[in-house]
């Protein structure tokens, strides 16, 4: 099966679903006038995966998100996290810059909703 | 400016360019057009110089040549046949005395004249000295004595003492006012001549035609003698005179000591530096030379009118071929004129579109201009909070027109209940969600409850909920609001509920900062059974509270362009030191726009302040 992915632009992050060392990759900004349009696939997409799949890792590194992004990226955590507790092995990796203090406190509150394994990377350590 | 600097430069760039290809091309096939006429030119002036010499010359001496040679030959014949027949012989040698024989030899001789299309015909007896000669128009012979006392009559003499057979001798005939050739021919042997008779033939029509024959003005043929004299002439003039006037020596003793038969071509230049072409044929009839001489440029006459039309031909070809360049490039293919062209449409095609585009969005603005007059008249007024409360502020900056943030008050009693919050998305949506919000908030407030601000989300929750998300699959627009709701009571009580909106409580230096009890309002995915915390805050004098919409937060700036963040946000609201909540909000207003630096605004942001004592 090919790897889904979208390119990033200048509002919408860039987003990979790799099906062979089951990784899951979210990197950049995100910030479309209509967010729906954009996750819509992606939710769709992660569905089918977890009917093939029981292993997800997934690498996050959005230095902004708006608030209709958050909405979403709340969907998008939720369904991970239903899959989680329905016994498939998934861990979250969030990626954040020192600098910004922004990221980190988003990845704190989409933290604070699941029950995933959820760590801190700083990306300023050198990744 | 730079763009029309860089057109200009562009089309500078592309006419030099243009005009030097231009003129490449013109000069390559003007070069090939000119080189081609002058080997052409060449060519044929080579080739018309060995025609001329080869053949023309050859032909026309030699064809004159013949004739002459053929009507002296004829003439010498018809004169030896009459001066040796011996009739003739014996009556010219009795003294032309038999009648009888008389009769018959003169209508011979008239016969001759008649028959052979001779000029003349005369016969004279050495004894006798009685000429009888006859002209062409004659039916009689006339007759004369010739007289030695005459010098026309001396050859006549001359010619008894040399007792020559043959004899040519030109004479102007005094009769027939005519240049004749006489062919002479001695009647009776060489032991006893008896008289002379001869043939006349008018050299009139020989100079007519050799008149005819010549290429050129400035061209000769000449008949010369043994002695050299110029014998017959295509110009009068030229008769008696000798060739060694015209001709150089060298030429002349070549002439002499030329001996063979057949034509000798040659070339020589005059005192005039003009290479004259020339050549001579020894006549087989007789020792005469027939000389003919034409100057080089008299035949290539021809070439020159060739040079002028080549000339012509050259100039007329460059002409239509750079009239043709130049039509070709400035009307049917030059493309920079056709970029032009092609731009001009499409400008006017974008001035067009963008003309309508304007309409359009003059009236999508004029409509949206109005409804922020609508959501202007539902936010309450400066005048109605100042009432409420000892100091306040609202900085409500909507990311476009009208926005999704708002903000509420009402009293009632001794309650006020002050609620910020900040729809689902911007501009028109958001604008129309805070619309709905306002209504509803009205409702549970007037009605429900006025004090307990969690019952009041949670209603809130649970009413936008039914108005707006009614079906919950996918395609359904999921949206909500982030809220804080603050209900004041008695002037000294301060109970507060969040919706991912916090409150900053800020007492000088001191601030405090309540965080929001759950992560928003009317979302499908928000559990609103969970337990919203109400805060209890007692007011104390001096105490400011805050309440921010998440588009502060969220505002990129600053060196890296990250978001503004709530740190920063806490940050600035500890470190005012303003005197009252104006200059606070001015401050506020100021550090963001410090820190948008130019940027585009993200979001809709808002920023409400009061104190209540």
């Amino acid at each position: 099966m090919n790897n889904f992915i979208i390119e990033d632009t200048k509002s919408t992050p860039y987003v990979e679903i790799n099906y062979t060392n089951n990784k899951l990759i979210l990197k950049g900004e995100s910030y479309p006038e209509n967010s729906y349009n954009f996750y819509e696939p992606i939710y769709q997409t992660i569905d089918k995966y977890f009917e093939n799949y029981d292993a997800l890792s997934a690498d996050v590194q959005l230095s902004y998100i708006n608030t209709s992004s958050i909405k979403c990226l709340m969907i998008f955590f939720d369904k991970l996290n239903k899959n989680y507790i329905n016994g498939k092995d998934i861990k979250i990796n969030w990626f954040y810059d020192e600098d910004n203090g922004f990221d980190y406190d988003m990845g704190q509150d989409f933290k604070m909703d699941i029950d995933i394994p959820f760590e801190f990377l700083s990306i300023n350590n050198g990744e | 400016m730079r763009k029309e600097q860089v057109d200009k430069q562009f089309s500078e760039f592309y006419i030099k360019n243009f005009y030097r290809i231009i003129l490449i091309v013109s000069i390559c096939i003007s070069l090939a057009v000119i080189i081609t006429g002058f080997t052409g030119y060449g060519n044929t002036k080579k080739l018309i110089i060995n025609k001329a010499k080869s053949k023309d010359i050859v032909f026309m001496v030699e064809s004159m040549g013949n004739k002459i040679d053929g009507r002296i030959k004829r003439a010498l014949e018809t004169s030896y046949v009459f001066a040796n027949d011996p009739s003739n012989i014996e009556w010219v040698d009795g003294e032309e005395k038999d009648a009888i024989l008389g009769k018959k030899v003169l209508m011979n001789a008239h016969n001759i004249v008649e028959n052979f299309d001779y000029n003349m015909f005369f016969l004279t007896g050495f004894k006798t000295k009685h000429d009888y000669f006859f002209n062409k128009s004659s039916d009689h012979a006339k007759e004369r004595i010739f007289s030695e006392a005459t010098p026309a009559d001396k050859w006549f003499f001359d010619w008894e003492k040399e007792k020559k057979q043959v004899d040519l001798n030109v004479n102007y005939d005094d009769v027939t006012k005519d240049t004749l050739l006489f062919v002479n021919t001695r009647i009776g042997n060489a032991n006893n001549p008896v008289g002379i008779c001869g043939v006349g033939l008018s050299l009139g029509d020989i100079s007519e035609e050799f008149r005819e024959c010549k290429i050129g003005q400035k061209s000769n043929l000449w008949t010369i003698d043994d002695k050299g004299i110029i014998k017959l002439s295509d110009s009068r003039s030229d008769i008696g005179s000798n060739y060694s006037k015209f001709l150089p020596k060298e030429i002349i003793s070549q002439i002499r000591s030329k001996t063979s038969k057949d034509i000798t071509i040659s070339q020589y230049e005059n005192s005039n530096h003009e290479i004259i072409d020339y050549a001579y044929y020894k006549l087989s009839s007789c020792n005469w030379t027939l000389f003919y001489q034409v100057p080089r440029y008299e035949s290539l006459s021809i070439i020159h009118s060739l040079k002028i039309n080549m000339i012509i031909t050259v100039f007329l070809v460059l002409l239509s071929f750079a009239f043709l360049l130049y039509i070709a490039f400035t009307k049917i293919v030059n493309p920079y004129e056709q970029i032009i062209l092609i731009n001009e449409e499409l400008e006017h095609e974008i001035g067009v579109r963008t003309q309508e585009l304007q309409h359009a969005n003059e009236k999508i603005i004029d409509s949206i201009q109005y409804a922020k007059k609508l959501q202007e008249s539902i936010l309450p007024s400066q005048e109605e909070i100042k009432k409420l409360f000892l100091e306040n502020f609202v900085l409500w900056k909507p990311k476009d027109i009208v926005g999704g943030d708002f903000f509420w008050l009402k009293e009632i009693e001794n309650v006020i209940v002050f609620a910020v919050g900040d729809c689902t998305g911007h501009g028109v949506p958001g604008a129309l969600m805070t619309m709905t919000v306002n209504a509803i908030l009205h409702n549970i407030v007037t009605i429900v409850n006025k004090e307990d601000p969690s019952l009041i989300l949670k209603e809130l929750h649970v009413r936008l909920k039914e108005t707006l998300n009614k079906s919950s699959n996918s395609q359904s627009v999921d949206d909500g609001l982030d809220i804080a709701v603050m209900c004041v009571k008695n002037k000294s009580e301060l109970t507060y509920a969040g919706a991912n909106i916090g409150l900053y409580i800020k007492n000088r230096e001191k601030v405090k900062f309540l965080d929001a009890q759950c992560r928003g309002i009317g979302y499908n995915f928000i559990k609103i059974n969970e337990f919203i915390q109400n805060y209890m805050v007692h007011i104390e004098q001096g105490d400011s509270f805050i309440a921010v919409t998440d588009g502060f937060i969220h505002q990129n700036g600053g060196n890296g362009n990250y978001p503004f963040g709530k740190q920063r946000l806490f940050n600035m609201i500890e470190r005012s030191k303003a005197a009252n909540l104006n200059v606070m909000k001015d401050e506020f207003a100021c550090e963001l726009e410090q820190y948008m630096c130019g940027k585009d605004q993200r979001d809709d942001i808002t920023i409400v302040g009061f104190k209540v004592m």
